[in-house]
């Protein structure tokens, strides 16, 4: 496998990702878009995008393969199932090793997003422990769930999991309040399948006949409770994929990327973009605003300072 | 969707897997996950060409996952002459699906 000398590595095809590429495609950047999976991200998961201004509603899974779409008509280079293994941020020219060869640019934008976090702890049966209502909600077509998360995530995942024909979701959430915007838990409420607990923690989760013996403790009172149910969809947040940064690029404690208003990292020529980078609000739109950011200040630096 | 798949159905499984080596991916149409492993196998296939690929509608076939037990998608069956020999449910990168398909030699 040889060495592929670009202008700018993208590493990260979210929608951060994708929006620096059309942004650098269009300064005439022969870039390069290296993603581990397919492009997308978290978004592809997503039931329904009722946020993103043009769409009133669309699946997370069309509007990134519409976004996509937009980015290869521009002729940029995506090489997805692409795994990152190794990068040399150091020096001026930088190095990426991956599964399929070495990439090298004097301008790189880490758009590497993040994952979700698993439940932490043991259920003896994984099998019933989920992370992605379209992929194993209609299993549970009129059986009933627990949903562990209150935040947006958990909302629009429960709306998806009774739009599958899910009999009843409760959310847990340890919080006092959940942290959804108050549009989506009025639309969840008004199906009259979804309740919420709030202050409370799941602390086990017990293989009950054929179905689940869910044990939850209220926080404060630290009364134990128990949900009778079928199936666990576990939505709690989510973690920054920059495992390969560690050391080379200043994070914060959480681990994510910090980076200026221009999405400069603290090292000349390294940008950051998207859900990577520490910020308190991770929405679509600003993923794409701080794509747009990098790939034009990926550009000037490349002009100013090679 | 796989270029070249052969979705198998209800009244294609049986026969089509007695005796035969193969992929078998059960995967769901609107499954993100799904969307993820395809590619993976995808990118596997030239590396394994003894093993054509096909898959299962999950929602369209619930009655294969039942005869296979898969409870979750994405699942990969690995069919060595009709027998299940490898199993694995879950997005998986590239060499941990050339590794099951490996084990399933043995």
């Amino acid at each position: 496998m040889g060495r592929s000398e670009r202008d700018l590595i993208i590493v990260g095809g979210g929608i951060g990702g994708m929006t620096a590429a059309i942004y650098a495609a269009r300064a005439a950047l022969d870039v390069v878009m290296l993603e581990r999976a397919v492009c997308g991200g978290l978004a592809n998961s997503s039931w329904n995008v009722e946020n993103f201004p043009s769409y009133r509603s669309i699946a997370g899974l069309e509007l990134m393969q519409k976004i996509r779409s937009h980015v290869e008509s521009y002729q940029v280079a995506i090489e997805e199932m692409t795994e990152v293994t190794h990068v040399d941020v150091e020096s001026r020219q930088k190095l990426i090793d991956t599964s399929s060869g070495q990439y090298a640019a004097k301008a790189v934008i880490f758009a590497t997003g993040a994952s979700p976090i698993r439940l932490p702890i043991e259920s003896g049966c994984d099998e019933r422990v989920h992370y992605c209502s379209l992929c194993d909600g209609p299993a549970y077509r009129g059986r009933d769930v627990v949903v562990v998360g209150g935040g947006n995530t958990g909302f629009d995942e429960s709306l998806s999991l009774v739009s599958l024909g899910v009999r009843s979701a409760v959310i847990v959430e340890c919080m006092t309040m959940c942290r959804a915007e108050q549009s989506i838990q009025k639309q969840a409420f008004s199906t009259g399948r979804i309740t919420v607990r709030t202050d409370s923690r799941l602390s086990a989760i017990i293989p009950h006949a054929e179905r689940l013996r869910v044990a939850v403790e209220h926080l404060r009172s630290g009364v134990m409770d128990e949900i009778a149910a079928d199936g666990v969809f576990v939505f709690i947040g989510q973690k920054p994929n920059t495992s390969m940064l560690e050391g080379k690029v200043k994070l914060d404690k959480a681990g994510y990327v910090i980076g200026d208003a221009r999405m400069h990292t603290n090292r000349p020529g390294l940008f950051a973009a998207g859900d990577v980078v520490a910020k308190r609000y991770r929405q679509l739109t600003t993923a794409m605003a701080d794509g747009t950011i990098a790939a034009l200040e990926a550009a000037r630096y490349l002009r100013e300072c090679v | 969707m796989l270029e070249n798949m052969t979705v198998l159905t209800a009244d294609t499984f049986q026969s089509y897997t007695a005796d035969r080596s193969c992929l078998v991916l059960v995967f769901r149409r609107q499954c993100p996950h799904c969307r993820v492993l395809m590619a993976v196998v995808d990118k596997c296939r030239p590396l394994c060409p003894d093993l054509p690929v096909t898959g299962v509608d999950a929602d369209e076939s619930p009655g294969i996952l039942d005869s296979v037990g898969v409870t979750k998608v994405p699942t990969i069956l690995v069919y060595r002459n009709g027998h299940v020999s490898g199993f694995k449910s879950g997005v998986m990168n590239p060499s941990e699906l050339l590794a099951l398909v490996a084990s399933s030699k043995a």
